[in-house]
């Protein structure tokens, strides 16, 4: 056996060791979230979870991860984390490993708060402060779920 | 001989792992010539994909960096704009707007969704990137009950998740931001990379900026973000007849003349209403409006 063919194998194993071994792992692509006790987001949280956050895949029921962090166990949605290694299969190869790494990689880099620093910096005039108000308005979870309640709301299938 | 122990150890291990002897019990895995997850395209069909080394279009960019773009993109319309101070009445448009967006496409995003009232007689409403949603005090006064509102807000949630305001940055921009960023890991950058990209940041956010308060979204845009707000009011439990009670209300107050606003940077409300009503029979949604909430927002009414 050639010392390159060698190598080429060698290589192969090893991209599908780190595969196999990085597979169950996503990563909070939201600045905070809640790991919650059923799959949706009226339930109680059962652990808090911050950007770049590595959660341990258990499961996933449609658009929900069961997950697991610091032995605590719940759910948390799709739209909250981006996968850390996906293996490529066939059918599946627009999800190859390299495109949540690359995001991994620009996290804080590109458009980010240095950016806006300096943005800010250079455009004084603009109502940042305004948009700091903005965001503090986040209605407590609570609050949502008696909204809910007393408004006769009741969640339905999301329609085709 | 070294070399050869090495390479019978890594194909144990490969194929041991390859075809685990006790494959997990729980569904997520299928042996399909390699162990994969079943996060399969579906799964993730929300996930930005930044796909191998070059970044390209507006969905190349990281939630993060739209979180950003949006901020700067609200900085500006909040200058020509004021806050409507109006703690009860903001409260009551975050609470509806968070329940709404449990129902979307995006129900997470990097900073979540803020929206606020802005003072305007016009009758309008806007959504930067990143979830900062803006409704006039004239769009609310104009909505009757609180199936309307929810249909509004739906609406501008929609553009949110439709990527709306970055797919209206310059393909030129992009291009120039994505070559400033490169791929490589750096913490930060030097002061001449940092003015280049702020640079960049600046006109990509006026491109936005422009399209938002001045030209408005296209017409596809514009229909398809009225399609998918009739499936997040009706997911959150919303008489989807909302909408098109507010387009014929909008038809209305055009007739006689009153503020523009949404009818300069929006189609014609009857054009409008009448895709609405083909999805609703198409897709065969219905619900009813109840009196719990007409009072509410009665209560609430400006």
């Amino acid at each position: 056996m050639t010392r390159s063919i060698q190598t080429l194998i060698l290589t192969i194993i090893t991209f599908v060791v780190l595969t196999a071994l990085a597979a169950d792992t996503v990563s909070v692509s939201v600045r905070k979230t809640s790991i919650r006790t059923e799959s949706r987001f009226y339930a109680p949280a059962v652990e808090e979870a911050v950007y770049k956050d590595e959660l341990q895949v258990l499961m996933t029921v449609k658009d929900w991860i069961k997950v697991s962090k610091n032995g605590k166990e719940g759910w948390i949605h799709v739209s909250a984390v981006s996968s850390i290694a996906v293996a490529a299969s066939s059918s599946e190869s627009e999800l190859s490993s390299e495109y949540s790494e690359e995001e991994i990689a620009l996290a804080g880099k590109g458009f980010s708060e240095q950016v806006e620093e300096q943005y800010r910096q250079d455009n004084p005039e603009l109502a940042f402060a305004t948009v700091d108000e903005m965001e503090k308005y986040a209605v407590p979870l609570a609050d949502v779920i008696a909204f809910q309640t007393k408004g006769k709301l009741i969640a339905r299938e999301r329609a085709p | 001989m070294k070399r050869t122990g090495v390479l019978t150890v890594s194909i144990i291990l490969g194929i041991a792992l390859l075809f685990p002897s006790q494959p997990k019990a729980s569904p997520l895995y299928t042996i399909n010539g390699a162990v994969s997850l079943k996060l399969n395209k579906d799964t993730f069909k929300n996930w930005k994909n930044i796909s191998g080394k070059l970044r390209k279009g507006f969905s190349d960019l990281t939630a993060e960096e739209e979180y950003y773009i949006g901020r700067a993109v609200s900085a500006k319309i909040l200058t020509r704009y004021k806050v409507y101070d109006d703690l009860e009445r903001n409260t009551y448009i975050n609470t509806l707007g968070q329940l709404l967006a449990w129902s979307s496409s995006r129900p997470e995003i990097f900073g979540g969704y803020h929206f606020t009232l802005i003072e305007s007689d016009e009758i309008n409403a806007f959504a930067a990137p990143g979830g900062f949603i803006f409704v006039t005090t004239g769009l609310y006064r104009s909505v009757e009950n609180e199936e309307q509102l929810a249909a509004v807000l739906a609406h501008e949630i929609a553009h949110v998740n439709l990527q709306h305001g970055l797919r209206a940055i310059k393909k030129s921009n992009l291009t120039e931001a994505f070559s400033l960023i490169g791929t490589e890991v750096a913490k930060s950058y030097n002061k001449e990379q940092l003015l280049q990209l702020t640079g960049v940041f600046g006109k990509s956010v006026d491109d936005i900026v422009n399209q938002l308060v001045v030209s408005g979204y296209s017409r596809g845009q514009e229909y398809d973000a009225d399609e998918e707000a009739l499936r997040i009011a009706h997911g959150a439990g919303y008489n989807p007849d909302g909408l098109g009670e507010f387009l014929e209300s909008l038809q209305q107050a055009s007739e006689e003349g009153q503020p523009k606003g949404f009818t300069s940077t929006h189609p014609p409300a009857e054009k409008r209403l009448g895709k609405v009503d083909k999805f609703l029979k198409k897709v065969e949604l219905t619900g009813s409006t109840e009196t719990q909430r007409s009072s509410r927002f009665a209560g609430l009414k400006l």
